[in-house]
C-alpha cells in the first residue's frame, strides 16, 4: 500500500471543515494528546488569522514543554549544481544558462574542514539531480569525509533515491534524509517539473518510504511553499505524516516549509505564503505534532526566524551558501537562490542568547550513524 | 542515605541537563537543587575539543556524573554509547535509555534488559530508564541493575504520576533503589513519589523550562525532602468518617474498668 493524494478529496475536506470561530479556543485548550484533522484544518483556515497571537502561544508553550529551550544549529553543503531535472522555479534547473559546477573530493574536504573549523558540528549535504542519481557513489563518498572529518549528524538531501541508494547513504554515516514534494498538488507538480526523473509525481511522493527502508530513522519532509494553495499543501502533509507515523512508528519525522523566493531564471509565486500563513502553518504543525523538530533556513529574514523561534522553530541553519562550495571560495553566479538572514554565527548565537535559548551545535553522536 | 551501587547520596533528587534556556542557568540550578546525581546525554558532549563550550563544564564538581545513552534506539546502540561515555568521563556510572519511540519517548522494555545485562558484565553501574513494568523491573533487578527508573508519564509531559498501581507494586517488590523518573511536572509529584516509597527522582523538564528554574530546583529539593520524611515516618491511614484530631475521650472504653 502506497500514499496516494486525491485532489478532489482534499478540496471536498478543505470546503466541508466547519470553520466557526468560536472552536479556536477549544482546540488550544485541549487535554488530548494531539487534535484532530479537522481542528488542523480549522486552525490553519482564514478566518483563524485574527487568533494567530493566541495559536502562537500554544506552540510556543508545547515547543517548550517538548524541546525545551534549546535550538539545533546547522549549515548546509552544496556539493553540485549539475542537475537533469528542468523545474520551473529553482536556479539549478537544466534550462537555465548557469556555469556548473560538482565540486571535487578535495575541494569537498576543503569545504569541510572550513566549516567544522567554525564550530559546527550538524551538516546538511545538498545536491542536484544528477542523471537518475547515477553519482551516488560520489554522494556515498561526499557523507564519508563529512564523517571523517568529525561531524556529528549528516543530513542528505539529493532527491527522490532509491532504497538501495538510501541504504549506501546511510552506511556511509549520514543519519538523516530530507525530501521536499515541492507541491502536493498534482495538477501544479506536473506544470512546474517539465523534464527528469522529478517529473514523476509519485515516484517523488515516496521517496521518503524508500529512504526509510533504505534504513533511515530521521527524515525531514516539506513543501514548497508559494506554488499552490497553502491549505491544500499543508492538509496533504498533514496526511503524509499521519500515514508514515503509522507506518513507521520508529522513525523521526522532522518538518520544513521553505517559500518559493527569487532563484536566477525562476517564475515568480502564484501562491504567495505571507509571514502570517507560514507562522499560522508552522503553529499548527506543532499543535498536531507537538514532538517534531520544525527547521527553517536563511532564505527567511532575520525577523521571521528570529519570531519563529521563539514559537515553533527548532532547528537553524547559518551562515548558507547556496552555491556549490562558497565557503572557501565564493561563487555567487551559480546560487540556487538567494540568502536573506546573512547574520553571522557569533551574531545569531548571541542573538538567541539574549532572548534565553542556547544554541546547540551537537545533539548526536555519529557512532550511532553507519555500521558499526 | 541512599545507596546506589557502592555509593551513598544525601540527596535523593537527580536532576536532568537538558532543555535549558542557557548552561550557565543550568549551572545554577543543579547547584540550587542540591543533587548529587547528575545525569547528562553523551550526544551533548562534545569529545572533540572544539572552541564551541562543552556542556561538562558547566555541571558543579563532586557530584556523581550520569551519562545516558538518549538517542540509542536498540541495545547496540546504548552499549556503544555507554563504552564512549565512560571513555570520555571517566565514570562507570550509566543510565540506559534506549527510546525507539520518537513520539512518546517511551522506552523499548527488550533492548534495554539486553543493554543492561551487557554492560553489568563489563562492570558498569547500570540504572536504566523504563516503563512502569513491575516484571521488567524483577527482571532488571535480576541482571544486576543498580536501579530501576520507572517512568510516571510520558517524559517531558509534566502530567505527573499517571502510573501510580505500578509503580506501587515495584515499590514493593525492589530489592534495589526505585527511581522515579520523567513527567514529575510539580515539587507536588516529586513530594508524591517520596511518599509511596520510591527510594530518589529524577527532574529535568519542569525545572528546566520553568520561569525561574532555580526557584523550581528548590522547591522539589525541598519536596523530596519532605516526601521521604513522611515515608520514614509512616503516613497515617486515612479515612472516610471524620474523626476528631484532639479526642474528648481518649479511652472510650474506659467505663468498663471503672469497677
Amino acid at each position: 500500500m502506497t500514499f496516494k493524494i486525491f485532489t478532489e478529496d482534499i478540496e471536498a475536506r478543505i470546503k466541508s471543515v466547519n470553520k466557526g470561530n468560536t472552536n479556536i479556543s477549544h482546540i488550544l485548550n485541549s487535554k488530548k494528546h494531539s487534535i484532530s484533522e479537522e481542528e488542523f484544518l480549522t486552525l490553519i483556515s482564514e478566518e483563524a488569522n485574527p487568533y494567530i497571537e493566541k495559536i502562537a502561544l500554544r506552540a510556543k508553550q508545547l515547543t517548550e514543554l517538548r524541546h525545551g529551550l534549546v535550538k539545533g544549529i546547522y549549515i548546509p553543503l552544496y556539493l553540485s549544481n549539475i542537475c537533469h531535472n528542468d523545474c520551473t522555479y529553482c536556479g539549478f534547473s537544466i534550462k537555465n544558462k548557469v556555469r556548473r559546477k560538482a565540486l571535487t573530493a578535495e575541494e569537498i574536504s576543503i569545504e569541510l574542514t572550513n566549516i567544522y573549523n567554525r564550530g559546527y558540528r550538524n551538516i546538511l549535504l545538498v545536491s542536484a539531480e544528477r542523471n537518475g542519481f547515477s553519482d551516488i557513489d560520489y554522494l556515498k563518498s561526499a557523507v564519508a569525509l563529512a564523517k571523517k572529518i568529525g561531524f556529528q549528524s549528516i543530513a542528505s538531501e539529493f532527491g527522490a533515491v532509491d532504497t538501495e541508494q538510501a541504504s549506501k547513504l546511510k552506511r556511509a554515516g549520514s543519519d538523516s534524509f530530507v525530501l521536499y514534494q515541492e507541491t502536493f498538488h498534482v495538477e501544479t507538480y506536473n506544470r512546474v517539473h517539465l523534464f527528469g526523473l522529478k517529473k514523476e509525481y509519485q515516484h517523488r511522493l515516496d521517496g521518503v518510504t524508500r529512504a526509510i527502508e533504505g534504513g533511515f530513522q530521521k527524515v525531514t519532509l516539506g513543501f514548497l511553499g508559494g506554488l499552490a494553495d497553502y491549505q491544500f499543501e499543508a492538509l496533504s502533509l498533514y496526511r503524509h505524516f499521519k500515514y508514515l507515523q503509522l507506518n513507521h512508528w520508529d522513525v523521526q519525522f522532522s518538518l520544513s516549509i521553505p517559500r518559493l523566493n527569487d532563484a536566477e531564471g525562476a517564475i515568480k509565486s502564484s501562491y504567495p505564503v505571507s509571514d502570517l500563513t507560514l507562522t499560522k502553518l508552522l503553529s499548527a504543525f506543532r499543535i498536531s505534532f507537538p514532538e517534531m523538530p520544525i527547521l527553517l533556513s536563511t532564505r527567511e529574514s532575520k525577523e521571521l526566524r528570529d519570531g519563529l523561534t521563539q514559537i515553533c522553530v527548532t532547528s537553524l541553519s547559518c551562515e548558507s551558501k547556496t552555491t556549490p562550495g562558497g565557503y572557501v571560495q565564493s561563487n555567487e553566479e551559480l546560487e540556487q537562490f538567494s540568502i536573506d538572514d546573512t547574520r553571522s554565527l557569533t551574531t545569531l548565537v548571541n542573538d538567541l542568547e539574549k532572548v534565553g535559548l542556547e544554541p546547540v551545535f551537537k545533539d548526536w553522536q555519529i557512532d550511532l550513524n553507519g555500521e558499526f | 542515605m541512599l545507596k546506589i551501587g557502592n555509593k551513598t547520596f544525601k540527596s535523593r533528587l537527580m536532576v536532568g541537563t537538558g532543555k535549558f534556556s542557557s548552561l550557565e542557568l543550568m549551572g545554577k540550578t543543579l547547584i540550587e537543587s542540591k543533587s548529587e546525581i547528575i545525569t547528562v546525554s553523551l550526544r551533548r558532549i562534545d569529545l572533540s575539543q572544539g572552541d564551541r563550550r562543552n556542556i561538562l563544564d558547566f555541571i558543579p564538581s563532586g557530584v556523581q556524573l550520569l551519562p545516558n545513552t538518549s538517542g540509542a534506539r536498540n541495545a547496540d546502540e546504548a552499549i556503544k554509547l555507554a563504552k564512549l561515555a565512560r571513555a570520555a568521563t571517566g565514570t562507570n556510572w550509566i543510565k540506559i535509555e534506549v527510546v525507539p519511540d520518537p513520539h512518546y519517548l517511551l522506552p523499548d522494555p527488550i533492548d534495554t534488559l539486553r543493554a543492561t545485562e551487557a554492560l553489568v558484565k563489563d562492570g558498569f553501574t547500570v540504572l536504566p530508564y523504563i516503563n512502569a513494568d513491575p516484571v521488567l523491573a524483577k527482571r532488571l533487578e535480576d541482571v544486576g541493575a543498580a536501579t530501576v527508573m520507572p517512568l510516571g508519564s510520558p517524559i517531558g509531559t509534566n502530567r505527573g504520576i499517571k502510573t501510580l498501581e505500578m509503580l506501587k507494586i515495584i515499590i514493593e517488590q525492589a530489592r534495589v533503589p526505585v527511581v522515579v523518573d520523567a513527567g514529575l511536572g510539580r515539587p507536588s509529584d516529586a513530594a508524591m513519589a517520596m511518599e509511596l516509597g520510591a527510594d530518589a527522582v529524577l527532574v529535568n523538564t519542569a525545572m528546566a523550562v520553568s520561569n525561574n528554574p532555580l526557584e523550581m530546583a528548590k522547591g522539589f529539593e525541598l519536596a523530596v525532602r519532605a516526601g521521604r520524611i513522611a515515608y520514614v515516618a509512616g503516613l497515617p491511614k486515612t479515612n472516610t468518617q471524620a474523626t476528631p484530631s484532639s479526642p474528648i475521650d481518649s479511652h472510650l472504653t474506659g467505663f468498663l474498668s471503672n469497677n
